[in-house]
C-alpha cells in the first residue's frame, strides 16, 4: 500500500507504513517523550472513540494522547448502545458520522472493522485493534521501545526477536512482525503447531515449537497473551502444559543471553506467558511499553488529524 | 408474435455437436434447423452472426428465498434475472422460512409461480426444519413430485441419519444432495483458511471441513448403493475424491458453480463482503484444479448457488456478513470467461463425445476457437441438458436443435465483452459479484416455451411476469 497520501483516511494497518514513515512516526513519539506535555496541533478536532471490545490501556492512552494534542476525544459505550439492540455496526458508525465528528478510533472484534468504517463514512479511522488482523499502534510503541533501549531504529537490524504464543489469534504479532520486517530485524514464530497460522503465512519467517531449544539465540523475547478459551477450543490441553513448553519461567529466563529484553503488549497474566519476578526483572520492558504508548498514539493521532506531518 | 422467430447466420450448439446453420421458432417448438432459412413475411429475424445458439439453461441450485426471505428475492425477480441468464427452469433450494420439508409447504410456494415465464421445480429438505435430526416426509415429498432433497446450506451432521436418507431416499427415486460441511471443521469461518486469512485476521474455513463430509458421503454412496450428489464442490481434493469414487463405480454425481471457477479468495483483501461465501472462494491452486477436473467430466452439472441478500445483511464485515451471490444472471458468461482463461492456462476439454469433437473439427475454424467451442459445448452440456436430466426434466425439456424440439434455446454471443453494471441487475439483491468485472460472452436473446423472453440483451417487460 506504501505511504501515498500519508494517512488521510486513517491508520489501520502496519502495512500502509514504509520505512520512511514509520520513522518518521517513531521521531514524533521521541518528540512528544520529550517536548512539552501539551500542545494545541489538533485544537478543535473531535475524534469518536468506539470501543466495541473493552480496553482500559489503550482506550485511556489514546485519550491521554489526544488531550495533549488538544484534541476532544469522545465516547460512545457501546455497551448500553444500540449495536446491543440489533443495530447493524454500519447504521450504528453512520450514526456516529452524521454528527459531524472528524474521525473514530476504533477498537473491535470484527478484522477488517476500521477499513471498512473508513469506507463507509469516508471519515479518517485510526485502529485500536481489530479481531486478529491488526493492532498498528502497539506495533509502533514496541518498535519506539525497542529503539529506545537499542539507541536508534537502525540498531533493530539483525535482531533476533522469538515471539512466543497464541500467533494464530494475535493481532499484536501480526502488526509486529510487518513493523519489525521494515528494520531488519529477524523474527522466529513459537508456540505449538495448533496455535500458527496456517503453512504459507510469511514463508520467510522462522517457526518452532520448540521455545528451549531457541530462547538462547534470541536478542528479544515477545510474549503474548494465552486465552482461556483455546483449552475449550482444544488448541491446548492445559495451562500446566502451556506454561511447561512455553512459559518464560526463571530457569529459562536464567538460559537466556544476556543484554536480552523481554516484552509483553499487557495486561501481563503472571504465571502463566512469564513468571511474575521474571515480568519485574530489568530486562523487562513492559513499563516502557505502556508509558511510550502516549507518545506513539500522539504522534498517529498528529498523523492522522494534523495537517502534513506525514503527508 | 405472429410468424417465425428466425436465428440467421451463427452457430446451432446442441448435445449432438456444433455446426453452422439457421434456426426458426414457431408456436413452442424449433420448426427449422438447417444451413439456411429463408425469412418469410411475418418473420421476426435475428441476426445471430458471430453468436451461437443454444438449448436454454437449467439451473440445479437457486436460493430463491420464497417463502421468508422477499426482502432478499422474489419469485418475479428471481425468475426475471433467471431469464437474463438464459435459463429455462430452475431448481429452487428448500432452506427458505420455513423450510420447505413438506408438500403442503411446495405446493404453497409453487401456486405463486404457476403463471411465470421460467420453470420453477421445489427441491425437498432431507430433515424436518433442516434441523438434522429427523428425515422429513420423503416418500410424501417424492409423491408431491420432488426429485431431489437437500439440507443445504447445512451439511447433514449425522452420519448415521445420511445414511438411511441414502437408503431411504433411493428406494423413492429420490436423489440426495449434500452441502458439504463438517460443521466442527467449519468452526466459524469466514473466508478459505491459508495465508490470506492468516494475514487477514479472518478465521479460516479449511478445505477438509468440506474433503471430509465428500469422502464420508462417498462411503455412505457405495455402501448402500444410493445415487448421491454432492452441491457446490470448491477444492480440488474433492474433485479427485469425486473422480475416484465415479472410476469405482459409485453412483455419484458432483456440482461446481460459476464463482469458484471463476473468482480466487485474493478478492477478499479488501474485506469485500459480496465475495463472502460458502463454500469459500479458494486459492488459484483450486480454481485451476477445478478447471482440470472439469475438463476431464468429472462435474456433472454447473449450479449458480445464486444467493441474494438484502444490503444490510451484506453491508457489514466480514464476522457478520451473510455468506451468499447472485449468481443466475450472469452465470453463463461467467464461466465462459473462466474458460477462456483456463485455455490460456492450457486446460482444453477432454471429454467430449467423439461425434462433438469431430463436428468442431468440421467447422474447419483456427485451433484457439476450436478451443473456445469445445469448452463452449461442454459449459452448455453441464448448464443445460444435463441440469435436465439430473432434475427429471426429460430429455425433450432442452438439449436438442432439431425441428420439433421444444422452443427452449438461447443466443449467446460469444465475441461481446462487457461490464456489468449495478442499474442492470434484475435481482431485488444487489450483492453480485460480477459488477465491474470484464466479462466474455452475451446472452442476447432468450427463448423459453416460444415466448421471447430476452430481446437484443434487454428483458422483455410485456405481460411476462404480471
Amino acid at each position: 500500500m506504501g505511504t501515498e497520501g500519508g494517512l488521510k483516511r486513517g491508520f489501520w494497518s502496519m502495512g500502509q507504513l514504509d520505512r520512511e514513515a514509520a520513522e518518521s512516526l517513531l521521531e514524533r513519539a521521541r518528540h512528544h517523550a520529550n517536548g512539552p506535555r501539551r500542545s494545541d496541533v489538533l485544537h478543535g478536532v473531535e475524534i469518536a472513540a468506539l470501543f466495541f471490545e473493552t480496553s482500559t490501556r489503550t482506550r485511556v492512552s489514546f485519550e491521554v494522547a489526544a488531550t495533549r494534542l488538544g484534541a476532544t476525544m469522545l465516547h460512545f459505550d457501546s455497551k448500553s448502545s444500540s449495536l446491543s439492540k440489533g443495530e447493524s455496526l454500519h447504521d450504528t458508525v453512520e450514526t456516529i458520522a452524521s454528527f459531524g465528528v472528524d474521525g473514530m478510533v476504533v477498537r473491535s472484534s470484527a478484522a477488517g472493522a476500521p477499513q471498512l468504517m473508513a469506507d463507509w463514512t469516508g471519515l479518517r479511522v485510526v485502529n485500536a485493534g481489530d479481531g486478529a488482523h491488526q493492532h498498528p499502534s502497539q506495533a509502533l510503541l514496541d518498535l519506539y521501545t525497542l529503539s529506545e533501549r537499542r539507541g536508534s531504529p537502525e540498531a533493530l537490524s539483525g535482531l533476533k526477536v522469538g515471539i512466543v504464543g497464541d500467533i494464530a489469534h494475535s493481532r499484536v504479532a501480526r502488526s509486529l512482525m510487518e513493523g519489525l520486517d521494515l528494520f531488519g530485524a529477524e523474527v522466529t514464530l513459537v508456540g505449538p503447531a495448533t496455535l500458527m497460522p496456517p503453512e504459507g503465512f510469511r514463508p520467510a519467517t522462522e517457526v518452532t515449537s520448540d521455545f528451549d531449544e531457541c530462547l538462547g539465540d534470541l536478542d528479544v523475547v515477545y510474549l503474548l497473551r494465552l486465552q482461556q478459551e483455546r483449552i475449550g477450543q482444544g488448541l491446548i490441553p492445559s495451562f500446566g502444559e502451556y506454561v511447561a513448553r512455553y512459559s518464560l519461567t526463571r530457569e529459562r529466563y536464567r538460559r537466556l543471553r544476556s543484554g536480552v529484553v523481554i516484552m509483553h503488549p499487557g495486561p501481563v497474566y503472571p504465571g502463566m506467558e512469564v513468571d511474575s519476578a521474571v515480568i519485574a526483572a530489568e530486562s523487562s520492558l513492559v513499563r516502557s511499553q505502556t508509558r511510550n504508548g502516549v507518545f506513539v498514539r500522539m504522534a498517529i493521532l498528529e498523523a492522522v488529524f494534523g495537517d502534513g506531518v506525514l503527508a | 408474435m405472429s410468424g417465425r422467430l428466425v436465428f440467421k447466420g451463427g452457430l446451432l450448439l446442441d448435445r449432438a455437436g456444433i455446426r453452422a446453420g439457421d434456426l426458426a421458432v414457431e408456436g413452442g417448438v424449433i420448426v427449422a434447423a438447417q444451413t439456411e432459412v429463408e425469412p418469410k413475411s411475418g418473420d421476426t429475424v435475428v441476426d445471430a452472426g458471430g453468436g451461437v445458439v443454444i438449448p436454454a439453461l437449467v439451473d440445479t441450485h437457486t436460493h430463491l428465498r420464497v417463502p421468508g426471505g422477499e426482502e432478499a428475492e422474489t419469485l418475479v425477480t428471481g425468475t426475471m434475472a433467471a431469464a437474463m441468464g438464459g435459463y429455462a427452469a430452475l431448481l429452487a433450494m428448500p432452506n427458505t422460512t420455513p423450510a420447505l420439508d413438506s408438500p403442503a409447504r411446495i405446493a404453497q410456494m409453487l401456486a405463486g409461480t404457476v403463471n411465470l415465464p421460467v420453470m420453477v421445480l421445489a427441491s425437498g429438505a432431507i430433515t424436518k426444519e433442516r434441523a438434522g435430526t429427523e428425515l422429513s416426509p420423503l416418500a410424501a415429498l417424492a409423491k408431491a413430485g420432488v426429485r431431489l432433497v437437500t439440507d443445504d446450506g447445512s451439511g447433514v451432521q449425522d452420519a448415521n441419519l445420511m445414511r438411511r436418507a441414502l437408503q431411504y431416499g433411493a428406494e423413492l427415486g429420490l436423489i440426495v444432495a449434500e452441502h458439504c460441511e463438517v460443521e466442527s471443521l467449519f468452526g466459524g469461518g469466514v473466508m478459505n483458511e491459508g495465508p490470506l486469512s492468516a494475514n487477514l485476521g479472518l478465521r479460516g474455513i479449511p478445505a477438509v471441513a468440506e474433503e471430509v463430509m465428500v469422502a464420508r458421503d462417498i462411503e455412505l454412496a457405495r455402501a448402500t448403493g444410493a445415487r448421491l450428489h454432492l452441491l457446490h464442490l470448491s477444492t480440488g481434493r474433492s474433485a479427485a475424491l469425486v473422480a475416484r469414487a465415479k472410476a469405482d463405480g459409485v453412483p455419484v454425481t458432483a456440482e461446481v458453480t460459476p464463482h469458484h471457477l471463476l473468482f480466487t479468495e485474493d478478492l477478499l483483501l479488501d474485506y469485500g463482503s459480496v465475495y463472502k461465501v460458502n463454500p469459500p472462494l479458494r486459492a488459484d491452486a483450486d480454481r485451476r484444479a477445478l478447471w482440470r477436473s472439469l475438463a476431464r467430466g468429472v462435474f456433472d452439472v454447473i449450479g449458480t448457488d445464486h444467493a441474494p441478500h438484502p444490503r444490510w445483511r451484506k453491508e457489514a464485515t466480514l464476522d457478520d456478513a451473510a455468506f451468499g451471490m447472485l449468481g443466475l444472471q450472469h452465470a453463463l458468461p461467467a464461466v465462459y470467461t473462466g474458460a477462456l482463461g483456463a485455455i490460456e492456462e492450457g486446460v482444453r476439454p477432454e471429454c467430449l463425445p467423439p461425434e462433438v469433437a469431430a463436428s468442431i473439427t468440421k467447422l474447419g475454424i483456427a485451433e484457439i476457437k476450436e478451443a473456445r467451442l469445445g469448452w463452449l459445448w461442454l459449459i452448455v452440456s453441464l448448464m443445460s441438458w444435463q441440469p435436465a436430466r439430473l432434475l427429471g426434466l426429460g430429455e425433450d425439456f432442452v438439449g436438442s436443435l432439431a425441428p420439433g424440439a421444444r422452443a427452449n434455446v438461447v443466443l449467446f454471443n460469444q465475441s461481446s465483452e462487457w461490464t456489468p453494471t449495478a442499474m442492470s441487475i434484475l435481482s431485488k439483491a444487489g450483492n453480485s459479484p460480477y459488477l465491474g468485472v470484464r466479462l466474455a460472452g452475451r446472452i442476447e436473446e432468450v427463448v423459453v416455451a416460444g415466448r421471447r423472453l430476452v430481446e437484443s440483451g434487454e428483458l422483455r417487460s410485456e405481460g411476462n411476469w404480471q
